[in-house]
């Protein structure tokens, strides 16, 4: 019994750490220009490759140091959030919407419904997706909208998986042949019904698309593909440190760390909420 | 009371109907082989308006498949359905809808057959909605209404399902069935799964909604006291097929075929004295499987009185010189 409740309160304060973390995070991205101590692109060429205040050598002025051209990193890290987050949001957001709706029509259509969409989802996934991306912003030609839609591409297809599997469970329930001998139409059921009884999969899949999302925005900063590096965001910043790891590590770390901690904070967060909405755990 | 020849049009018919489902598998050589489970495998039944029809069998015999055709719910194989003589049987889901106010069906299982995340009072609404029966103000009075009439507190539409008993929750899955004043209701084991000390209370409830209403109903259950109760007539299944109907007393105070005097010798009487009295032919081994198709009457593996006859045809529901206990069983066909 002790055992069961010290798990399940360890389990609150963890959800509760992943929601803290994202709070902050959130709000370090819409207070930006409040916190940043000067604009994220405000080059000082006299102050190149400070290293960071708690480092031999390092100035207060300049917390985290500053990178090649001078540029405060606490400021970029703290203006980059915008991005990273926007795009990690946006971009789960975007592979929600199409991944459930291409789930619940394969899970409930069946048939010719399901072999046509399950193929998308099995050429997705046997294709390496770098290359997709690379080949659509260069076709898209990069921007915030493109790569949103790229890494909803990249994402879509966990939503489809479990949402097509939630929803064979749930449309051999009673209540589903209820509905259609109410006379129920088609889209009411599956709206009102299907879709309405498998949002618990959706949510925890949400959880670690965000985090997907985010790593995999810094991924194509890193490959020089996707949102244009002169604005600050955490995967342009540990582009712009790689050349520089050996001599200015704190230009790569400190991002780096960034996206670590959010993942994890996310990550948390929807462990927790997997938990939470599982039938079976005690409420 | 019952005339032989009813002369009214049925509320619900089924003619020669079959219903067969069929399943893939690979077989142990990873061949795909297609098996066929007839679960309604020929059947004839006629539900006249006002009566209340049960149905009983053992489980897997093709009740519940049967009470879905009738409202087509399941696509039928072969034969027809028809409600209030006009023929369901190939009717697409989009023409079937507006009739589908018409007839209804009650589950067996509260805890499943009820949406979870819908409020009472919207699933109660619903049928009046999508028929577009009334406007959402008087669909929530008549919810309070319904509501009121079996039984519960109008308050409570705001609740979700999971604030219910099982028995509240059989009574909201009633009045969904009833709101759009059906003439025809499915009832499939409604009180089976509830506990012994509301079956009583949702059983009162049926024989309410059946006057105030003007309701006839299909009845399905296997619980034979149940079913001598409510039923103004009784149909046995066996194996897809019903192989014997009629009165309820003329059933169980004089049951015809083998089957349905093995069925009731298996419930205990509570007369004492024709209790001890009782005859003795316990129903032998499971029923065939329905994936296996049978030759001659199907019942008489398990018969203690199987013919040569039994074996080569397959006996038809025939009805007896009184006209309304009828059965399918080749020792009584002169
Ligand atoms: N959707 C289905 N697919 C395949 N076989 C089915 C399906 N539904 C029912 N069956 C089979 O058809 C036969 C009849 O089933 P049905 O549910 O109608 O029986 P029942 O008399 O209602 O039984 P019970 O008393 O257990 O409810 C059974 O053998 C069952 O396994
Ligand atoms: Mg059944």
């Amino acid at each position: 019994m002790t055992g069961f409740s010290n798990r399940f309160l360890i389990g609150h304060a963890v959800g509760i750490a992943g929601v803290a973390i994202i709070v902050a995070a959130v709000a370090i991205a819409v207070f930006a220009p409040l916190i940043a101590p000067v604009p994220a692109s405000q080059i000082d060429l006299h102050a190149r490759l400070v290293p960071p205040a708690f480092v031999e050598g390092g100035s207060a002025k300049h917390f985290f140091g500053t990178d090649n051209l001078g540029r405060d990193i606490l400021a970029r890290l703290i203006y980059g959030s915008r991005i990273s987050l926007a795009v990690g949001t946006a971009a789960a957001l975007l592979g929600a919407v199409i991944g459930s709706l291409m789930g619940i029509l394969a899970g409930y259509f069946g048939g010719r419904v399901d072999a046509a969409i399950s193929w998308f989802v099995d050429v997705q996934l046997a294709f390496p997706f770098t290359l997709l991306a690379i080949f659509l912003l260069g076709t898209l030609g990069g921007g915030f909208y493109a790569v949103v839609i790229v890494l909803a591409l990249a994402t879509w297809v966990n939503y489809a998986r479990v949402v097509r599997a939630q929803v064979l469970t749930v449309k051999v329930q009673d209540y589903v042949l209820a509905a259609r001998a109410v006379g129920v139409g088609t889209p009411r059921t599956l709206w009102r019904y299907i879709f309405a009884n498998s949002t618990a999969p959706i949510i925890v899949v949400a959880s670690f698309s965000t985090a997907q999302a985010i790593l995999t925005q810094a991924a194509l900063s890193f490959l020089g593909v996707g949102i244009d590096p002169s604005i600050p965001s955490w995967g342009a910043m540990l582009n712009d440190g790689r050349e520089y790891l050996q001599k200015a590590w704190w230009i790569a770390t400190f991002p780096g760390l960034a996206i670590a901690l959010t993942v994890l904070g996310v990550n948390l967060f929807g462990d927790w909420l997997r938990d939470r909405l599982d039938p079976r755990s005690a409420r | 009371m019952i005339d032989p020849v009813d002369t009214r049009l049925p509320v619900s018919e089924a003619v020669a109907l079959k219903v067969q489902y069929s399943s893939r598998r690979r077989n142990c050589l990873g061949r795909l082989t297609t098996t066929t489970i007839r679960a309604v495998d020929g059947v004839d039944l006629t539900i006249r308006p006002g009566e209340a029809v049960a149905l009983v069998g053992e489980s897997g015999c093709g009740k519940s498949t049967l009470g879905r055709a009738l409202l087509r719910l399941e696509r039928v194989s072969e034969g027809a359905v028809r409600f209030a003589g006009s023929d369901l049987t190939g009717l697409s889901e989009a023409i079937l809808r507006p009739i589908r106010r018409n007839m209804q069906m009650v589950f067996q299982d509260p805890f499943s057959s009820l949406n979870p995340r819908m409020q009472i009072g919207e699933t109660l609404a619903e049928p009046l909605l999508v028929h577009g029966l009334a406007s959402k103000a008087e669909a929530r009075a008549r919810v309070a209404e319904i509501l009121q009439i079996v039984g519960l507190d109008p308050a409570v539409a705001g609740r979700h399902p999971h604030a219910f008993s099982g028995g509240q929750r059989q009574r909201i899955a009633i009045a969904r069935a009833v709101i759009a004043r059906p003439k025809f209701v499915v009832a499939d084991e409604p009180i089976s799964a509830l506990d012994i000390s509301v079956q009583a209370q949702i059983l009162d409830l049926f024989e309410d909604l059946k006057e105030r209403f003007a309701l006839t109903y299909l009845f399905i259950s296997h619980d034979l006291a149940v079913v001598r109760h409510i039923a103004d007539r009784v149909a046995v299944m066996y194996l897809g097929r019903i192989v014997e109907e009629g009165s309820p007393e003329s059933v169980f105070d004089n049951p015809l075929h083998p089957y349905t005097q093995a069925l009731l010798a298996a419930v205990p009487s509570p007369d004492p004295v024709r209790e001890r009295s009782r005859p003795n032919p316990v129903l032998r081994g499971e029923p065939p499987s329905p994936a296996t198709a049978v030759t001659g009457c199907r019942f008489r593996g398990r018969c203690a009185h199987a013919m040569p006859v039994c074996a080569m045809a397959d006996p038809a529901l025939a009805r007896g010189a009184d006209g309304t206990h009828a059965v399918a069983c080749f020792l009584h066909h002169q």
